[in-house]
């Protein structure tokens, strides 16, 4: 009897202890958040933010254009984009 | 093509390496994208009898040339003005290297004027325009910006003290280009 508690016990903390392991990406933005503090430099989300910029910059160019298309667009109409052409193309 | 895909993904690299055979060809594209590509459109789409290769092609060619000059040297004094101690040579062999969206920008001039009665009017297409128009004024500003910090070397109060100045000179420049007839300004 003493034995099977015993066994009941064992599996029951092992059981916890699998689950208060860390998985792998709990251990790398861990080690990730580490490594930022201990380096002096730029913060993490500014490295983040010139990155998206200077890092394929068309692909937020044509991002940010796609948002004043559709709603120029949606707001003035083909207005809007007449006034764009002409702007683009010297009227 | 290394060096394209970096113009193109990576500007930052793409100035380091700052490959000038590219830079330049890149000019030059634009260039003929203005001169020549838009009068071969015009007459292949509306029949137009203007020349396409004649004397006023090549007073184009000559201003496209000039204008890149005039910025390379524009930026070149702002920036040194605003202690940047990087030489003329540099800012001549790495400037082009911003003009992939100047050449989108030239081609797309031509498309759009020449079939201008496509666009205007039309809500879906005429927004499929204007979102790549305000899509390559937007990635030039950013390569502006780029160039600027990563060429010039200038930081914070001089980076924005040189994106005003050389902003107002791009407006002089964009308006003697369109004096010119370039109907893209080579800048």
């Amino acid at each position: 009897m003493k034995r099977t508690e015993d066994r009941w016990f064992g599996e029951a903390l092992r059981g916890a202890e699998r689950e208060a392991r860390l998985s792998q990406a709990q251990k790398e933005k861990m080690l990730a958040r580490v490594v930022n503090t201990s380096m002096p430099g730029k913060p993490l989300w500014r490295e983040r933010v010139e990155n998206l910029v200077a890092v394929y910059p068309w692909r937020l160019a044509f991002g940010l254009s796609a948002i004043q298309a559709v709603l120029g667009t949606l707001i003035w109409g083909t207005k809007y984009t007449s006034l764009l052409i002409g702007f683009m193309i010297g009227g | 093509m290394r060096d394209f895909l970096d113009a193109l993904n990576r500007p930052a690299d793409a100035f380091r390496r700052q490959n000038r055979s590219l830079a330049w060809g890149l000019v030059a594209a634009t260039i003929l994208a203005i001169t020549v590509l838009d009068p071969l459109l015009g007459l292949w789409i509306n029949g137009f009898q203007k020349a396409v290769l004649s004397a006023d092609t090549l007073r184009l060619i000559v201003s496209g040339i000039a204008s890149y000059a005039a910025m390379c040297a524009g930026l070149y004094l702002v920036c040194r003005a605003l202690g940047s101690a990087t030489p003329f040579r540099v800012f001549l062999n790495t400037w082009g290297l911003t003009y992939l969206p100047t050449l989108a920008c030239a081609i797309a001039v031509g498309f759009v004027e020449n079939l201008f009665f496509l666009f205007w009017g039309n809500a879906l297409l005429g927004m499929a325009v204007n979102h790549l128009f305000g899509g390559v004024l937007i990635w030039k500003t950013i390569l502006y910006i780029i160039f600027l910090r990563d060429v010039a070397g200038l930081r914070k109060t001089q980076l924005w003290a040189a994106f005003i100045m050389c902003g107002m000179l791009v407006l002089i420049l964009a308006f003697a280009d369109m004096a010119v007839g370039l109907k893209t300004p080579v800048l």
